[in-house]
This record gives C-alpha cells, structure tokens and sequence, in this order.
C-alpha cells in the first residue's frame, strides 16, 4: 500500500548493460583510487622494477653461458655472473612481495572505502530510493560489487606494469638481433586468437553459467523458504528434483567451461613452444658461419624471452574481460551514490522544544511525482493526547500523511507544525526523538531480543526494559523463549509468532517514550485472545501521547477520540464513529465494507454486495503481495 | 553418502577427497597422463640443449638439428592433446563432485526435521551451499590437478638433472640430482607451511563477509526503523568497524603471497646450477648443451612460483569450506522415525496424555513451550484454539503435524501413539493452512496441486471452485496457467488464503490445521473466505487458530493456552461465563455489551 508507492527508481539491474559512458566510470574509480594516490604510485613503481629485473635475470644467465669456455678456467665473469644473479634475484623477490604488500592494502583499504561510502549513501538515500530497490539488491551494492570493483582496480594497477613488461622484452630482443625479436612476433597472432576466444565464447559461457547458478541459489532459497509446506505435503522429493534439474544445467555450463579452458590453456603452451621452436631455428641459422651474428647464449635467451614474451600479453587481454565486468559494478553502485539524499536539517534548524506538541497541518498539498497530487489542501489540528484515527480506501494518503510528520518528505505547498514550531525549521534529530512511527509489518533487526528493545533507547538498563516488559504483559513470552531476553533473532524474526514480534515493537517504541506515535496499524495477523493482549499493551502505549492510527481495526476506531476520513488526497469528513455514521457519508460506505464484519455479527449476503460495489468504485484496501 | 553423514560423523577430510575416491581409475589414469604430459612440456628444454651442443659440434644447421626443432613442435602438440584428455578427466570429476554435493547437501537439509531448520539462519545455508561447495570444488579442479603436475614438474626435473649428472664424468657428487633431492622436499614444506597461514584468515574473512550482509540487509530493510529512531549515526558506526574489520582481513590474506619463502628456495638452487653448471663447462666435464638444459629446467620451476601460492592457498582454503559443510551436514536430528509405520484410525479422537514440549536448543534450561498438556479433542469436531504471544498453540498444532516430537508425554489418536507413525503418513492426514501463506514460484495448478501431485485438472478446478478461489484465478492474465510466488503475478492476502484452502482441500486431509490469518479485508472477501472455511472443515476433525470472533461462537470447542498451559476449554457459551480471559476478547468490541452483561450474570449465578 501506500508506503510502496513512491517515484519509479532505478531498477534493479544484474547484467553488464552499462549506462554511463566508460569515461565518467573510469574516473569516478581513479577518484577513489586518488585517496591511495602515494601507496599505489610506489607499488606501481616497485611492480615495474620487479617487471624490468625479471628480463634482466635471463640476461645475466644467458651470458654466463657464453662466458664459460671448455678448458679455460673458470674466468672471475662467471663469479660475477652468479653474484649479480642472486643479487638481482632476491631483489626481484623483494620488489615483488613489497608491491604486493602494498597493494594489497591499498586494495582492501579502497573497498573498504567504497562500501563505507556507498553504505552511508544508503542510509541517508530518500526513502524513494529504498521504494524502489529490494534489500536483496542493496546488500548485494555493498557486498558484491565493490568486490569486484577490486578486481578491476587490480587490473588499472597492474595494467602499466604489463606493457612496460611487454615492451621490455621486445626491445631486449630486438638488440639481441631484430630478427629473433621479429620471429618472436609469430605468437602474436595465437595469443589474439586465444584472448578472442576467451572474450566472447569463454565470457559468453561464463555469464550462462553465472546465470544458471543463480538460478540454482535461486531455487535453494526458495526451497528453504518453503520447506514447512514442502514438509506438511510430503513433496520433499519432489522439490529437490526441481533443484537437480537446475543443478544439471549448472553443471553442463561450468563443464564447458572447463573443457574449453583446458583447449585454450595448452593452446597457449603452445604457441610459446612454437615460438621457441622457430627461435631456435632462426637463432641457430643466425649464430653459425664464419660471419655469426649470435652468441649460442644470445640464442638461449630469445628462446626464454619468447616464453615469457606470451605472459603479459595474454594477462593484458584477459583482464580486459575483468575491466567490463567491474566498470559494470561502478555503474550499479554509481546508482545508489548519484541517488538522492534525504532530507537532512537547515542551516538554522533549532531542537524542537519540549513543550511542543499537538500536529497541525497548514493547507498542505504534496505529490511524489510532479503533477499526480496524492495530498490537496489538507488542514486539520490534532490536540495534544488526542487519539485520531485516519481511514480511507487505497490511494487516499493516510500513508503519506505519516511520512511527512516523519518528515521523511517535504511538502510542496503548506506546512507541518508541531506545537507552533514548523517541523521544517527543527533538527530532525530532536524531531525523531519526539515522533516515533511503528510501520505496519513489526520489523526486528537480527540481533537478540533485548538489542532489538533497545533499540528504542540505546542507553537503557537491563531493568528498565524488563520492567517496562513487565507492564506490557511481554515479559512472560519473552522469559519463556529459550535463552529468554538473550534469545537471538533470525531472519527478521521468522523464529518468532506475529504476536511476539507485535509486543517487541511495542516495547521498543515505548522505551523509546515519543511525544508523538504514528502508528500504521497492523491488517492483524493475530488470534482473538493475542489481539486483546496487543490492544491492552496498546492502550498503554496510547495513553497521554498524542496518536495518529492508520486504522484498520473495528475497535482503534471505536476507541478513536476523532475520526479522520480521507478520500483522493482531501480530507473529506471528520468526527466520531457515531457522529459519522449518521451522517451516512463516505466513512458509512468504508465502515459497513471494512469494519463491520470484524464484529460478531454473521455475515449477510447484502452486506457482502455493498462491499462488492464499494470496491468496484474505489479500489480494493487489501494489500497485494 | 547420505547415510554415512546420518550416521557416522564424516571428516572435512573425506568429504573434500569423497569425490575422487568415487573414480579411483580415472584419477589414477589423469595422474599418469598428468605425469607424461608434464615430461612432454619438459622435453623442450632437454632438446635445447641438446640441439646446442650439436651447434657447437657441427657448426651448421644440421637436418638433426632441424629434427629437435622438429621434436619441439611435435611434443607440443602432443601435450596439447594429453592436456585436454587429463583436463577433461578432472573437469568430469570435480564438476560432478559439486553438482553432486550440492544435490545430496540440500536433499538432507531437507529431510532435516524442522528443529534444524528453525535453528539454523537459511541465508547460512544458502551461501554454504553455494558458495563453500563452489570453492571445494575448485580446490578439487582446478587446484588439486595443478599441484599434481606441479610436483611431476619437480621430479620430471629431478629425473633429467639425473640424466645429466650421469654424464658428468669424474665428478665426486651427483651435484644435480642433490640439488633437487634436497631442494624439492624443502620447497614443498615451505609451501605447505605457507599455505597453512591462510587457514585462520579465510575463516575470519568468510564469517566477516558474512556479517557484512547481514547487517546491510537487516539495515536496509528496516530503513524506516532506522530513520523513525533517528539511528543512522549508530548504524553507520557499526558498520564502519566490520567494514574494517573485512578490510584488514582481505589485507591479510592478499599479503599471504608477499615473500614466498620458497621462491627463495628456488632461487639458490639455480644460483647453486649455475655456478656449478658453470664450472664444469669449463672443466670440459659438462657440454655447453647441458648447461643450457640445467638452466632453462630451473627457470621453468621458476614459473611455478607466480601460480602455486594461489594453488595452495585455493586447496587450504577448500579444506575450511569443507569444514563449514560437514558442519552442518553432521548436525543430529533428534526426529527418530519408526521401523515401521503403524496404522491409525484417523478418525478417532486426538488425546493429549500430558505433553510437554522443549525445543531443543534449550536442552538445560526449564522453558517449556507446552506444559502437562491433557486433553480429549473429539472426532469431526470443530476446535478453535486461541492463546497469547508464546502461549504455544503453533507448537501444538507443529507436533499434531510431527514436525516435532513432545518431549514428554504422548499424543494418541485411536490408542495408537504418534510417534510410532512415520511422518510421511501423518503428513498425508494430517492438512495445514499456515498464517504466512506460503506459494512457491509455479504456476496456480501448481500450487494447488502441491497437495496431491496426481490431480487432474478437474479435480484441481473443484477445490478451487469449493475454495472460492475459481473466479479470481479466471480473471488472472493466464487462468489456472499464471505464475504466482516472486517474480509472479501478485495475489492479496485473501487470495492467497483461498489457494492454500484450495491445496489443502485437494489433499483431503482427515485433520486438518488452519491458521487463519485474516488481513484487512472487505466484507465480499470476508464473505467469501467464510463460505470457503466452511467448506473446508465439513466432515473433518478441525483445529483453527482464528481472529474472527463468529468462528469462536460457531466451534463445538474453544481452547485457551497461556504459558504453555491450557486454562480455558468449552464450548463459547460455557466460556463467556466461566473464562475471565475468554470474556476479555470481547471486552473492546462495539456492540458486544450485550453478549457480555448476560454472561455476567451467568457467571454470578
């Protein structure tokens, strides 16, 4: 119901479609990566040292080669040699470990500042915003994509240390002799081929892939979800088999997968060999004769340089797959960070004083999207401690109304005060301490019980709050679960009855103790003698506070001081249940469709007809889900 | 191995390794070819070598030197093909290891009785199944095999300096062979014991990932909460220290590859080759051809080091998420099923021989759900059970279904005791329409046919109509043929409700349990759902859970439970006069001062 309607946001996209250009992308993560702007300069620069030492190393060996000669003996070159060999070698090894070292916090420590970032974004989005989006979907912005946000920015790190890699090794042969460095080039077109296939096939597989293990955890979700029904109809079997078959297809994919990395992984070997291969050749050509241009060591280190020639090469076109997948995990998050912030306090916004209370709203109109008006020159004054009541069918703005003593929007035209302060004009700090709003679903944070009473008060003692379950009537439940105040709550509650979870909100809001309580009544998921005991706890919680009940039970409004009846966004009538009644208006047509058969009296089949007309006019209230 | 993980506790062990074990021919067979593909990559750099010491003899491009680059190319392309069949070999073993896995883990989830269920957090359950069984996989293929032909890349390596160590002559020390002799076993214990650090750190990272989830989910799905307590301060803050705590996680563990200490290993014994090599060239004890062989053999090892940590680490790493599996694959269900069923008169009445019931997880504690619970329910009468917050009437109706053993005490129904029958036959007639109606993603044949698989159209068409659930399910864009559940066509809660009357109708249990939600609905859908409640209680013993006070007035008997215990029982007119509790059900109601005022004066007489 009203809650859910809200603007149309963005929606939720899984794919690689991306809408912002790779540009704006590309520098929103150089924006990031600026925080780390030093560490990763010096792990870039670590990273291109080890790159160059690694080409340098087959040097010092090859011309040790050639420096031993049969029968000479052993000159002081070869000594040096070794020397330079385990000098550069453990240097390489130094340079490598720092860089990744340092990298790797620089790398954890940028997600980690991303995820904060997008985290606070969330928390202070517009609610539209969170309207839009299912929970699933934002957990997955915080904990999924910047992880593989990291990737990428592994792959821009790493990327000018790859290509210094690659044009090191070129220009070392090409002065080994042009045409070794020449010859080298014949596995360039196998490592095209190879990255060609692995960038369209290969991703093609994997995004099949990925896809069908979604469904397959899809699927296992679901299953978990349901498996007290699967229980109570014997089906167990046949719900597992529905798994089997997703799984089937799951495997067929990562099958394929697997096979063709095990055509493109020796393809690769292989171009490498026949690159050695022809070098070897040519080199050979090359290094005899009277007029020999190549040393046999010079021979041996094009035919170890073509090997390593295929390593940066391959990586660099490889990555690229990952660079696509991680821009396409900064446009999703680039959503929540571009989303619109909530309101948050003026420049001159005073604490909403103590003595403020009572609700007025002032000839206010508001709309979510420009030009559908949901609220139209709504005025009313509640009194303090007064209990009013709003009813009206779907669409008629009672939810509204609760957001905006929320303050959770603004209005466009006329004001909200509290007492005689306009809730504008105050912090919305000491707003929320004055107004508390329990929504219609009772929700309850994962936590134990005690934390999620807490909640409403982050300072109280242990006995404040079983004292204050003691007067609700909760206490008993509560002490009678397993581990009592301590004991924990798992998937918002699924380990609880509607009726405990009811009672725990309860509590919390008055723990919390507002001046003021917007409450959208729960459509009651509770048994007749549960119900008794929340409206008992509820009277208590009413009791000298000034209420505004989206009412949806025949007893919140019998006991409502005044009635508020709202249809298309004006408030249409006004008084008591009785007074309303006799005036025969829209609340009499809510009343007899809504309210009446909540009472003992059977149900007649004309009633059943008023209702049935009532509803083709304005609209069922019942929520679809 | 369904049966091994009920009975007996399986290792991490044996549940990383199960797989292999299940094709012992194959592995043997991938291992060989592994082995001989490993000689044939190899073999290039002994043809290298020696297709120098021919162009050192002859001074020429000799056709025999032709014929070793001939060689090269040829072994290449035979590795190729022992690479794709060993790669193919492993990737049937270890892809049908997790698609097995994955089968067999939640087939016993699911015959996990519901004490499991209600223990355990499914979004856990859903991220071992996946993810954890994904990472074993992996460290089952690709890990496993390249670990394998990481150690034949070691002793093919071995073997060739051995070779040349041969041809050494004179020389007092097999140099070569002791280098590899003592290096390799040196360099894989320095790899084991690195790879073992990551053991702690996975952990932690994986249970901190874990939280991470859980907090933005329980945060983003309770915005409202959170901004009506104007908690986002708190909220940020808490996330903030497990968002750090991720961070110096991941740091650790991306840190685990700097200094690799056997790289280092490596290192020396190259430098150790080389000066060798070197001088025995130069003593004319050594051919220049072989030199080359010993280095490009030792550079090849070499390449190890970029791959093998992340190797390692990956199969370690696979021995937590088995832990985390057997974990809960070894979890005992205290649900003991019978040798063999018993039969039941289902249409006997249900007594309660003083049940109490505790739910496990709270085997110390004196936490009664239901307490000394004894009563008679008569056959085909209509019952209304209603009770506070935690006043146990949903495990009662749980233990009638079996989902859960009393602790103590019995549940009979015709003399014979529920326990002794198999919950597959208690299921078949014992009917239920929970409160949280719960449809899964199929379409509305589907889901009504849930209750009996074998329905034919018609039939699912009568329960819908008797349910009054036709009309609606007309006017749905694709009739009985619509999807519902997520991501499907959306019903309202009496929707809802009307199908899973419907399902339970087509099951045509002989009891039947009903939690009768009702949300805000209009007095046409009131209307309606009552005719079908009707329906579905004629001829049946019924138990309701129910808000609608006319259901009260109407049952042939109203139970109260409170604390666990029963203190109310009798018929609505009994209950108005002799039930304090019963009478304040009504207490706020309009128009109900009448039923009230001449109960009281029952009750005073």
């Amino acid at each position: 119901m009203g809650m859910r309607r809200g603007p149309p946001g963005p929606l939720d996209r899984e794919d690689n479609r991306r809408s912002r250009s790779m540009r704006v992308l590309l520098r929103r993560m150089v924006h990031y990566l600026g925080g780390f702007k030093r560490v990763v300069t010096i792990g870039a620069v670590f990273s291109l040292l080890s790159s160059i030492f690694s080409v340098i190393i087959p040097i010092i060996l090859t011309n040790g080669i050639d420096a031993v000669v049969p029968g000479n003996t052993v000159t002081s070159t070869l000594v040096i040699l070794v020397v330079a060999y385990i000098v550069l070698s453990l240097t390489s090894w130094i340079l490598s470990s720092l860089k990744i070292w340092i990298l790797s916090g620089a790398q954890a420590g940028l997600v980690c500042a991303v995820q904060k970032d997008v985290y606070d974004h969330l928390v202070y989005a517009d609610l539209s915003f969170h309207k839009s989006q299912q929970s699933g979907n934002i957990t997955s912005r915080v904990a999924t994509d910047t992880d593989s946000l990291s990737l990428g920015i592994q792959v821009i790190i790493e990327f000018a240390s790859q290509v210094v890699f690659l044009i090191a090794i070129f220009v070392t042969l090409w002065i080994t002799s042009p045409l070794i460095a020449l010859t080298s080039l014949i596995a360039v077109p196998g490592v095209l081929l190879i990255a060609g296939v692995f960038g369209t096939l290969g991703q093609q597989i994997m995004l099949s892939s990925q896809r069908a293990y979604g469904e397959v955890s899809g699927q296992i979700a679901e299953n978990l979800s349901g498996i007290h029904i699967a229980k109570a109809f014997n089906r167990e079997d046949e719900l597992a088999e529905n798994i089997s078959k997703l799984n089937e297809r799951a495997y067929a994919y990562g099958f394929k997968f697997s096979v063709l990395m095990g055509v493109l992984m020796p393809l690769m070997r292989a171009f490498g060999q026949i690159g050695v291969a022809a070098i070897l050749f040519v080199g050979a050509t090359l290094a005899v004769g009277a007029n020999a241009i190549l040393t046999i060591g010079e021979v041996v280190l094009g035919v170890i340089l073509v090997n390593q020639f295929m390593m940066p090469l391959l990586s660099l076109s490889m990555l690229l797959s990952r660079v696509q997948a991680s821009m396409a995990a900064m446009d999703r998050i680039s959503d929540v960070l571009e989303s619109k912030p909530a309101i948050s306090d003026n420049e001159s916004a005073a604490e909403l004083r103590d003595d403020s209370d009572g609700i007025t709203f002032d000839d206010l109109s508001f709309s979510y999207i420009e030009g559908i008006p949901v609220l139209r020159n709504v005025s009313f004054h509640i009194r303090p401690g007064e209990l009013v009541a709003l009813v009206g069918h779907t669409g008629a703005g009672k939810t509204t109304i609760a957001s905006l003593i929320n303050r959770f929007y603004d209005p466009q035209e006329g004001r909200i005060c509290i007492g005689s302060q306009d809730i504008s004009s105050v912090t919305l700090k000491s707003l929320h301490e004055a107004v508390s709003l329990i929504p219609q679903e009772p929700y309850l944070f994962d936590g134990t019980i005690i934390e999620n009473i807490r909640y409403g008060k982050p300072d109280a003692t242990d006995t404040e709050i079983t004292c204050l379950c003691e007067i609700l009537g909760a206490d008993e439940f509560i002490e009678a679960l397993a581990e009592g105040y301590q004991t924990k709550i798992l998937e918002s509650g699924k380990n609880l009855s509607s009726g405990q979870k009811q009672m725990i909100t309860i509590a919390r809001t008055m723990l919390a103790d507002p001046r003021i309580l917007i409450l959208d009544e729960a459509t009651s998921r509770l048994d007749a003698y549960s119900e008794s005991l929340v409206q008992d706890a509820q009277a208590l919680l009413f009791e000298n506070r000034t209420t505004v009940v989206i009412a949806h039970r025949l007893t919140t409004i019998t006991n409502a001081s005044r009635i508020f009846v709202f249809s298309q966004g004006e408030l249409v009538e006004q008084g008591t249940r009785d007074e309303l009644l006799k005036k025969g208006g829209v609340f009499k047509g809510l009343y007899d469709t809504y309210y009446t058969h909540q009472g003992i009296d059977r149900i007649s089949e004309r009633i059943a007809q008023v209702a049935e007309a009532e509803i083709a006019e304005h609209g069922s209230i019942e929520k679809a889900s | 191995m369904i049966e091994e993980a009920k009975k007996n506790q399986i290792t991490p062990l044996r549940y990383l390794f199960g797989g292999l074990s299940k094709h012992p021919g194959a592995i043997f067979v991938a291992v060989i070819l592994s082995t001989l593909s490993t000689v044939l990559l190899t073999l290039p750099s002994v043809l290298l070598g020696l297709a120098v010491d021919e162009l050192e003899a002859e001074g020429a491009v000799t056709s025999l030197l032709v014929t070793y680059v001939w060689m090269i190319v040829v072994s290449i392309l035979v590795y190729m093909v022992l690479f794709f069949i060993v790669n193919y070999v492993w990737a049937v073993v270890g892809h049908r290891w997790e698609r097995d896995a994955r089968q067999e883990f939640i087939e016993i989830l699911q015959e996990n009785s519901m004490t499991f269920h209600d223990e355990v957090d499914s979004k856990r359950l859903l991220s071992v199944a996946m993810q954890d069984i994904f990472w074993i996989r992996f460290s089952l293929n690709p890990a496993l095999p390249d670990i394998v032909s990481a150690i034949a890349s070691f002793g093919v390596t071995g073997f060739f300096l051995a070779m040349i160590d041969m041809e050494v002559a004179g020389s007092p020390l097999p140099i070569f062979s002791l280098i590899i002799l003592i290096g390799t076993p040196v360099y894989l214990i320095s790899a084991y014991s690195f790879a073992n650090r990551i053991e702690s750190i996975r952990r932690v990272r994986s249970e901190t990932m874990e939280e991470i989830t859980s907090i933005s989910q329980g945060v983003f799905s309770g915005i409202e909460v959170v901004r009506a307590f104007g908690s986002e301060e708190r909220e940020k803050e808490k996330f903030r220290t497990t968002a750090e705590k991720y961070e110096k996680m991941v740091t650790r563990e991306g840190r685990l590859s700097a200094f690799y200490i056997p790289a280092v290993i490596l290192i020396a014994m190259t430098t150790i080759a080389f000066l060798y090599g070197g001088v025995a060239v130069a003593d004319s004890v050594l051919s220049k051809g072989s030199f080359v062989t010993v280095l490009t053999l030792l550079i090849s090892l070499t390449g190890l080091n970029f791959h093998l940590p992340n190797v390692l680490l990956s199969l370690r790493g696979g021995m937590i998420n088995a832990e985390r599996v057997v974990k809960i694959l070894n979890w005992q269900d205290p649900m003991i099923e019978p040798e063999i069923s018993s039969k039941v008169d289902w249409t006997s009445d249900i007594i309660f021989n003083d049940v109490s019931f505790r739910y496990s997880n709270n085997e110390n504690g004196d936490h009664y759900a239901l307490r000394n619970l004894s009563m008679t329910i008569p056959s085909g009468s209509r019952v209304a059970l209603i009770g506070g917050p935690g006043s146990g009437k949903s495990t009662l109706l749980k233990l009638l279904m079996r989902l859960y053993d009393p602790t103590e005490g019995t549940i009979e129904i015709g003399d014979i005791v529920l326990k002794s029958v198999a919950t597959k036959d208690v299921r078949n007639a014992v009917g239920n329409v929970e409160q949280d109606i719960f449809l899964f993603r199929m379409s509305v044949r589907e889901n009504i046919a849930f209750g009996h698989p074998d329905a034919s159209d018609e039939e699912v068409e009568t329960a819908a109509k008797r349910s009054q659930a036709h009309d609606f399910i007309m006017d749905l864009p694709n009739g009985y043929d619509s999807m519902v559940g997520e991501r499907g066509t959306t019903l309202s809660g009496g929707q809802r409700q009307r199908l899973a009357i419907a399902r339970a109708l087509i099951q045509d249990p002989k009891i039947l349990l009903l939690d009768d939600a009702v949300s805000a609905i209009d007095a046409k859908t009131e209307f309606e759902m009552r005719r079908a409640l009707d329906e579905a209680l004629r001829g049946r013993t019924s138990i309701t859970v129910t808000q609608r006070l006319r259901t009260l007035i109407e049952s042939d008997l109203v139970i109260i439970l409170d604390k666990g215990r029963l203190i109310a029982m009798g018929s609505h007119d009994e209950l108005i006069q002799t039930s304090r509790e019963y009478r304040r059900i009504f207490s706020r109601l309009p128009g109900a001062d009448p039923i009230l005022k001449s109960a009281a004066i029952g009750g005073t007489q």
